[in-house]
């Protein structure tokens, strides 16, 4: 049974917001890609698909939420681990308050070496129910989730950083599904700051 | 579900609801909670009562503009004002969210040229604590927070004229006449941003969250802060936010206390839950004044501004770094508020200020090529040691409101020194440079009390691997007369509860500081509102817990070593910092830099004791 989603076909303009966000095809219900269909623009303009057969890391970030900006130093020598092993890498705004302007601002600022797509209408959000900012997806090539939560542990809580941490969990994923393995852990839970705009 | 049933779950939901956060109606001679309260002016100004200068009893008229006779009473509360405040006496007027909107709360206050001030009671706080009933009707709370009037508004001007004496109770519970106020709710039915949420964000939060403030985002409006509405109800709730760890007791609470209510952290969470709503723009108070425009005590006396910024990388761990200002004190003076404001507020998270007379921070940054130097496991300071070269001269934390030293109160500050700025950087991810300031305040008059710094604590310290519940106890004898300014706690990463209680030579218990689940990242001065008399022949014990298990996240070993006192970060410190006016020259009259040479610090600093069988339960300490 195929069901067709919302289309939001090519960019538009809401409310001052580019969205950049698309899914155009139909999804199938026996199909295990969870982003088939799943076109994006990211903020530099450059097209993205993906529903190709590439594993992939999604890492879903807030512009103004300090703990995802502590994180982009891991997560650029994390992108160049997955480039190296064929991954595709993107950090992704799903806010409606996310701005095209604040991602640039927020791309230079840090420094982030992997693409970043603003998803102000949450397409990507409401398919995969993040949970809290930075929390990364780990697909493998047939586009099964194999790993969602947090990048590691070093957060016992919030405003609890631990002095020395040892999971390295979205390392360990990107490995195991680089090396076409189901990483040991596969759910975590994310320390960061809430959605607060989508259920 | 039977209607039983669902009348059951109704009620029982209900009381969860509103059941916590309902206040007693307070009774003339009880304690009040109300000289520190933070609120906002119809004009959208943040007030502290009875802190707007220094420290003043209050007392609080409580304005219906839709009754008639409240008219005939307004030029009675300029005048009342005008009388209170050359008593020092902070006097102002409420208009409660129960009978007008923000917006005709300001036209009221406008149109009948109130000169006193007006508080705007949006969320209720005010209302649901004192819980007038009449028009007009009058409270007055002493310079303990005790409630020492409290009735209709033509016996306050007695009340106020009282202060300090009894006629003020016995002409209290005076009938009121006037028109009836609406009941005060417990919580209200509908909780919005502009009625409800700004206020309290305005009065706590914005401080740091504020564009180029300290904290990661601002909560300027409401486009910025609904947003975070979840993030807020957490994060109030589990009191991460605002960040105040110290708790001591009523009658000698914390002039720089920022803590929330019950009722208002539950406003927060109700706001969350009911989908973060705008509210009515006739509740938008007007934003206040930014105070980031300068500096909140005015303009300071003396500026040091590190010599060069230093780099703060992006990504590792928290940097502890110390920086030199090398002869900046050229002359004798005397001080009497130290402020502080970071070079960039998004790294800057809170430092501590010291004097140098031997040269011995300059001589360690001299090796050091990059600006200041690293110190965490090699203090510069050796009061251990035998010298008397280096002291501390306070600290800043966010959100931290710079404290002047009471009238005729200084620290006489010798010539000759160095000023070192400790810092500590949270990294945020982005390579930012910093280069702070420091603002020191003079005397403008001689003084007549010198206030000194004492150190107390222990070396006596090892804590077993994996001991999840290590405690050590220390005491010092108090062999003079002195007023306790301050006081503040030091420990590093695996600290976990602190209990300071003195001792009265009449055996009464004065809980000096409790601070539960210990964070080096929030080591606060905790100031008193007012000095706390500690006659001689007193006591004044600490006790200090450590979790040096591997279930503590602050660990610095992954897996648990022994660890012992010492100035690294892997080693472990259990000392309090108090900030006091001798009332004799037990020290000699003397520059105050003199006072903690070893030898005379010897009878009070070494006070360690294993007896740990009087350790104070946490009740002891109340707000």
């Amino acid at each position: 049974m195929y069901i067709i989603r919302h289309l939001v076909i090519s960019t538009c303009l809401l409310l001052g917001i580019v969205i950049q966000v698309s899914q155009v095809a139909a999804q199938s219900g026996t199909a295990e890609h969870l982003l088939a269909g799943f076109h994006a623009l990211d903020i530099n303009q450059e097209s993205h698909s993906f529903g190709n057969a590439r594993p992939k890391v999604l890492i879903f970030l807030g512009q103004e939420c300090a703990i995802s900006q502590r994180y982009i130093p891991t997560l650029n020598e994390l992108s160049t681990l997955a480039k190296a092993m064929e991954f595709d890498f993107y950090g992704v705004f799903s806010d409606s308050w996310a701005t095209l302007e604040k991602a640039k601002q927020f791309q230079q600022d840090y420094e982030v070496n992997f693409p970043l797509i603003l998803d102000s209408a949450e397409v990507i959000a409401h398919q995969l129910q993040p949970t809290a900012k930075p929390e990364a997806f780990v697909f493998n090539t047939k586009g099964e989730l194999s790993y969602q939560g947090r990048i590691d542990d070093r957060f016992a809580d919030l405003g609890k950083l631990r002095q020395t941490f040892s999971q390295h969990n979205l390392r360990d994923a990107i490995t195991a599904v680089g090396n076409g393995q189901q990483p040991d852990i596969a759910r975590t839970k994310t320390i960061g700051c809430f959605y607060g705009g989508w259920d | 579900m039977t209607a039983q049933r669902l009348a059951l779950v109704t009620t029982v939901l209900l009381c969860t609801l509103f059941g916590s956060h309902s206040y007693a109606v307070p009774s003339t001679g009880s304690p009040t909670d109300i000289i520190g309260t933070r609120v906002i002016g119809t004009n959208g100004q943040f007030i502290r009562i009875g802190m707007d200068n220094g420290i003043s009893p209050a007392a609080l008229v409580f304005i219906d503009p839709s009754c008639a006779k409240t008219k005939d009473y307004l030029k009675d509360i300029n005048r009342l004002h005008q009388s209170a405040h050359k008593q020092k006496i902070a006097l102002y007027g409420v208009i409660s969210s129960t009978t007008h909107t923000a917006k005709a709360a300001q036209a009221y206050v406008r149109k009948h040229n109130i000169t006193a001030p007006v508080i705007y009671d949006g969320t209720g706080e005010l209302t649901a604590r004192l819980q007038p009933q009449i028009s007009t009707e009058s409270f007055m709370v002493n310079l303990s927070d005790q409630l020492i009037y409290h009735g209709n508004i033509d016996k306050l001007s007695m009340a106020i004229d009282a202060t300090g004496t009894d006629t003020a109770i016995k002409e209290s519970n005076t009938a009121t006449a006037g028109c009836p106020l609406p009941k005060a709710q417990s919580l209200p039915k509908q909780v919005t941003y502009n009625q409800h949420i700004r206020p309290l964000i305005n009065a706590n939060c914005l401080t740091c969250h504020q564009d180029g403030g300290v904290a990661p985002f601002s909560l300027k409006s409401y486009t910025q802060s609904k947003p975070w509405a979840g993030m807020m109800a957490h994060v109030t709730q589990s009191r991460f936010m605002p960040p105040w760890k110290g708790i001591s007791a009523p009658g000698h609470r914390f002039r720089n206390e920022r803590r929330l209510t019950d009722r208002e952290i539950a406003l927060f969470s109700q706001w969350s839950k009911q989908g973060a709503k705008e509210g009515s723009i006739e509740n938008l108070m007007p934003s206040p004044a930014s105070d980031n425009s300068g500096w909140r005590l005015g303009k300071p006396d003396v500026l040091l501004t590190m010599d060069e910024a230093f780099e703060v990388p992006a990504n590792g761990k928290d940097v502890y770094r110390y920086f030199v200002k090398k002869d900046a004190i050229p002359k004798d003076m005397v001080i009497v508020a130290v402020d502080f404001k970071p070079g960039d507020p998004a790294v800057v998270h809170h430092c501590n200020f010291f004097l140098d007379y031997d040269q011995r921070a300059r001589k360690i940054d001299a090796k050091d090529p990059k600006p200041g130097f690293q110190v965490f496991g090699n203090g510069f300071m050796d009061y251990f040691g035998g010298s008397s070269g280096q002291f501390p001269l306070g600290a800043w934390a966010p959100g931290g409101e710079p404290v002047k030293l009471p009238e005729g109160m200084g620290i006489p500050i010798p010539a000759g020194g160095d000023f070192v700025i400790e810092i500590h950087y949270h990294l945020n991810g982005k390579k930012t440079k910093d280069q702070s300031t420091v603002a020191l305040y003079l005397a403008k008059k001689p003084i007549q009390k010198t206030v000194t710094g004492l150190f107390v604590g222990t070396q006596d310290v090892k804590i077993p691997a994996g001991e999840k519940n290590y405690w050590r106890h220390f005491y010092m004898d108090v062999s003079n007369d002195l007023d306790l300014i301050d006081i503040a706690a030091h420990m590093h990463y695996i600290g976990k509860d602190v209990k300071i209680v003195a001792t009265l030579p009449d055996g009464a218990k004065k809980p000096l500081l409790m601070i539960k689940d210990w964070d080096i990242r929030w080591q606060n001065v905790y100031v008193y509102r007012e000095p706390i008399f500690i006659p001689k022949g007193s006591r004044i014990d600490a006790w200090f817990s450590f979790d040096n298990s591997a279930d503590n996240p602050a660990n610095p070993f992954k897996k648990p070593v022994e660890m012992k006192w010492g100035w690294a970060s892997d080693e472990e410190m259990a000392e309090i910092y108090l900030t006091v006016y001798p009332h004799s020259g037990f020290w000699g009259e003397e520059w105050a830099a003199g006072v903690l040479l070893e030898d005379m610090m010897k009878p009070w600093q070494r006070g360690a004791s294993a007896n740990l069988s009087d350790i104070p339960s946490d009740s002891l300490f109340t707000l």
